[in-house]
C-alpha cells in the first residue's frame, strides 16, 4: 500500500534527519562559539561508532557501549581540541579547513589502525522485532529508539542552550567573544566542554546508526573512508540482482606472469590505480606503490549517497512482511539471510 | 642576473633527463610517478591562481580537473581522439561549469565560498557518478589515448616530456599574468577589495575571469590524467581531492609561482613513499600536512626562498 509506504519512508527520514541533527549540533556549536571550520567532525562519528562497537562486543551489552562510547568520545574531543584544534582559533579559515582535513587523514588511519577496518555491530536482541504501529503499518522498534533518542537529545539540548547557566554562557560566547570573555567567562574551558558534548552527541549518532549500517568483518574491495565503507558493503547485500563485484577485476585482466612475478614496470598504465586499490586484497603478490591522493582512481569512494540509498532502499525494497523481518538480522537481506 | 639563471637551467636540464636518469639507476617505473607530479602540478598551479592570487578559498577545484578528465575520457570513448577537438571540449566544458560556479559563488564571501564551491563540487561528483552510460560509480576505463602528433601518451616518458611542456607553458602563463596589469588588479582585489572598487576596478568581474581560468587549466590536467592513467572515476572529482590540491598548494606557498609545482611533487613523493613501507600512510602524511599548517605558514616555496637571500 502506498500510504504505508510513505509513512515508513517519512519515518525513516525522520528518523536519519535527527542522527544528523545530532552531528550538526555539535559542529554549529563549535563554529558558533569559536568561528572554527571543523572538517573532522564527522570523524568523531566515526570514532564513536568503533569505540560503541568494540564495547558492545567487550561487554556484550549495548547500553555500556552506548555510554561508554559516548564517554570516550567526549573525552576524546576533549583532548582533541585542547592540544590540535586550539591552536587554529586565531588562524584563517583557510589553515583550519586543511589543518582539520589533516585530522581527518590521521583519524581514518588511526581508527583503522586500532580497531581494523570494521566492527560488526547489532540491535539490541529486546528491539531486534517490528512493533505494529497501525493496521498494516509495523515498523522496526530499534528505529523507533533512535527516533526517541533523537527527540529527547533534541529537547535536552533546548534546554540545555536556552535555559541552564551554561547555556547562557554558549550562547554570550556565540554572539560576542570578547565581551564573554571581558564579563569573567572561562571561554577556553568552556569551549573544551562545549566541544566534548558535541563529541558526545556524535558518538550517540553513530553507535545508534551502528545496527543500521554495519558491516561484517570480511571482503575487502578497496579501501574507501572507514566511516563510509560499511555501507558500500552494505549495498551489495541490500540488492540481490546485483552481483557482487570482484575485487580487482580490472586488475586480472591486466595481470600477466611477469607481472605477478613482481616486475610492476611491465603493468600497464592503467592498472596503476587498479594495483593499489587491489594490494591490501593481493597482499603478497603485489608491492602496492604509491599514495592514493596521487592517484585519483585510488581514492577512498565516498558514501553519503549510498547511506541513504542503504535507509531507504533496505526497507523501500523488500516486500513489505520479510521488510520488518529482516531487521536486525545480519546482512539484513530480504528475508534471505 | 647570471647566477639566477644557471640554478634555474640545471633544474630543467634535470627535468629533461629525468626519465633517461631514471631508468639507467634502474626506477624506470618512477617515470610514470614524474608524470602524475607534473598533472598534480599543473592542478594545483591553477588553484593556487584562484586560492593565492584570487584570495578565493575554493573548495571544488576538483571538480573542473574531473570535468576536464570526463570531457576527454567521454570523447575517446566515443571515438573521437583528435587532440584539438579533445582539448576544445575539455576546456569548454571546464571553463563553462567554473563560469556558472563562479558567477553565484563569488556573491559571497569568507567561509559561505568555502562551503558553497565545496557543494558545487559534490553536485558535480554526484553528476559523474550518475552517468551509467559512462560508468557511473565504476569509473570509466579508456583504450586510446588523445592522438597528440602522433605521439604514443601511453609512453611514460613521453607522456611525462606532454606533461611537462604543458605546465611549463601553465608556469610561463601565471607569471605573465602575476605581471600584467590586471594580475596586479587581482592581487590588489584580494588584498583590500573596497579599495580596488574604489580605484573602478569590476571586481566581482576580475575574479570570475579568474576563476574560470582556472577551472578550464584544472580541466586541461585532467584531461592529461585521463591520457594518462586511461581511467576517469568519480572519485577524481570527490571533495577529498579537493582537499589534496588545497594541500599541495599551501604545502608549496599560497601566491607564488613554484608553490603548486613544489606542493605537488613534495607531497606525491612524500605519500609514495609512504605507501612503500606501510599501509597506513594516510596517518602520517596527516601529521606531516597539520604540522606544515601549524608551523609552516608559508609554504614551501617560502622557506626556500629564505634560504635562497641567505
Amino acid at each position: 500500500v502506498p500510504g504505508t509506504l510513505v509513512l515508513e519512508q517519512a519515518l525513516n527520514g525522520l528518523q536519519f534527519g535527527l542522527m544528523l541533527f545530532l552531528l550538526a549540533a555539535g559542529l554549529t556549536l563549535v563554529f558558533g562559539v569559536m568561528d572554527m571550520i571543523n572538517l573532522a567532525h564527522g570523524s568523531l562519528y566515526m570514532v564513536g561508532a568503533f569505540i560503541g562497537a568494540w564495547l558492545v562486543g567487550l561487554t556484550g551489552s549495548f547500553t555500556l557501549g552506548l555510554v561508554g562510547a559516548v564517554l570516550g568520545t567526549a573525552a576524546f574531543g576533549m583532548a582533541l581540541e585542547s592540544t590540535l584544534l586550539r591552536p587554529l582559533y586565531a588562524r584563517d579559515h583557510l589553515s583550519q579547513v586543511l589543518a582539520t582535513f589533516a585530522l581527518i587523514l590521521i583519524l581514518n588511519d588511526g581508527t583503522r589502525m586500532v580497531f581494523g577496518n570494521d566492527l560488526p555491530l547489532s540491535a539490541p536482541e529486546a528491539l531486534a522485532g517490528p512493533v505494529a504501529l497501525l493496521p498494516g503499518l509495523s515498523y522496526p522498534a530499534y528505529r523507533l529508539l533512535i527516533i526517541g533518542a533523537g527527540l529527547a537529545l533534541a529537547a535536552l539540548l533546548y534546554v540545555g542552550v536556552a535555559k541552564t547557566r551554561m547555556g547562557a554562557l554558549v550562547r554570550a560566547g556565540a554572539s560576542n567573544r570578547e565581551m564573554a570573555t571581558a564579563m569573567g567567562v572561562d571561554i577556553k574551558r568552556l569551549f573544551t566542554l562545549v566541544f566534548g558534548i558535541g563529541a558526545g552527541l556524535c558518538a550517540v549518532a553513530g553507535v545508534l546508526m551502528g545496527p543500521l549500517l554495519a558491516v561484517q568483518v570480511g571482503h575487502g574491495r578497496e579501501h574507501p573512508h572507514p566511516r563510509f565503507r560499511r555501507h558500500r558493503h552494505r549495498r551489495h547485500r541490500l540488492d540481490p540482482r546485483r552481483p557482487r563485484r570482484r575485487p580487482a577485476r580490472r586488475l586480472r585482466r591486466h595481470l600477466r606472469p611477469d607481472a605477478a612475478a613482481g616486475d610492476l614496470s611491465r603493468l600497464p598504465a592503467a592498472a596503476d590505480g587498479e594495483r593499489r586499490r587491489a594490494g591490501g586484497r593481493l597482499g603478497g603478490d603485489l608491492r602496492v606503490h604509491g599514495g592514493g591522493t596521487g592517484d585519483p582512481a585510488a581514492r577512498p569512494v565516498p558514501g553519503a549517497r549510498l547511506m541513504e540509498r542503504c535507509v531507504h532502499a533496505r526497507y523501500a525494497r523488500c516486500p513489505p512482511r520479510e521488510r520488518a523481518a529482516s531487521f536486525g538480522r545480519p546482512g539484513g537481506r530480504c528475508g534471505r539471510a | 642576473m647570471k647566477h639566477r639563471i644557471a640554478p634555474g637551467a640545471l633544474v630543467l636540464v634535470v627535468l629533461l633527463a629525468l626519465p633517461a636518469l631514471l631508468q639507467a639507476i634502474g626506477a624506470g617505473y618512477y617515470v610514470s610517478t614524474a608524470g602524475r607530479i607534473a598533472v598534480f602540478a599543473i592542478a594545483a598551479t591553477s588553484l593556487n591562481l584562484v586560492l593565492g592570487y584570487g584570495g578565493m578559498v575554493s573548495f571544488g577545484h576538483a571538480a573542473f580537473v574531473g570535468l576536464g578528465a570526463y570531457a576527454t575520457g567521454v570523447m575517446i570513448s566515443e571515438g573521437s581522439t583528435g587532440a584539438a577537438a579533445n582539448l576544445a571540449m575539455t576546456i569548454a566544458l571546464s571553463a563553462f561549469a567554473a563560469l556558472v560556479v563562479g558567477a553565484i559563488s563569488l556573491r559571497t564571501r569568507g567561509v559561505y565560498f568555502i562551503m558553497i564551491t565545496l557543494a558545487f563540487g559534490q553536485m558535480l561528483y554526484y553528476l559523474a557518478n550518475s552517468i551509467k552510460g559512462y560508468g557511473g560509480d565504476e569509473g570509466l576505463n579508456i583504450r586510446a589515448r588523445t592522438s597528440l602528433f602522433g605521439l604514443d601518451l601511453k609512453d611514460a616518458a613521453t607522456f611525462y616530456y606532454v606533461a611537462l611542456a604543458v605546465l611549463a607553458a601553465t608556469l610561463w602563463a601565471l607569471a605573465a599574468f602575476v605581471r600584467s596589469r590586471f594580475g596586479r588588479a587581482v592581487v590588489a582585489t584580494r588584498d583590500d577589495e573596497e579599495r580596488a572598487e574604489a580605484l573602478g576596478f569590476p571586481t566581482y568581474r576580475y575574479r570570475l575571469a579568474v576563476f574560470v581560468a582556472a577551472g578550464a587549466v584544472a580541466g586541461i590536467a585532467g584531461a592529461l590524467s585521463v591520457n594518462q592513467q586511461g581511467y576517469v572515476s568519480p572519485a577524481l572529482l570527490h571533495w577529498t581531492q579537493s582537499g589534496t590540491l588545497m594541500v599541495m598548494v599551501i604545502l608549496g606557498g599560497v601566491a607564488s609561482i613554484w608553490g603548486g609545482v613544489l606542493g605537488a611533487a613534495v607531497l606525491v613523493v612524500l605519500q609514495d613513499t609512504l605507501a612503500a613501507y606501510t599501509t597506513y600512510w594516510e596517518f602520517w602524511t596527516g601529521w606531516v600536512l597539520l604540522a606544515v599548517v601549524l608551523f609552516a605558514r608559508q609554504g614551501l616555496a617560502g622557506a626556500l626562498g629564505r634560504a635562497w637571500k641567505r
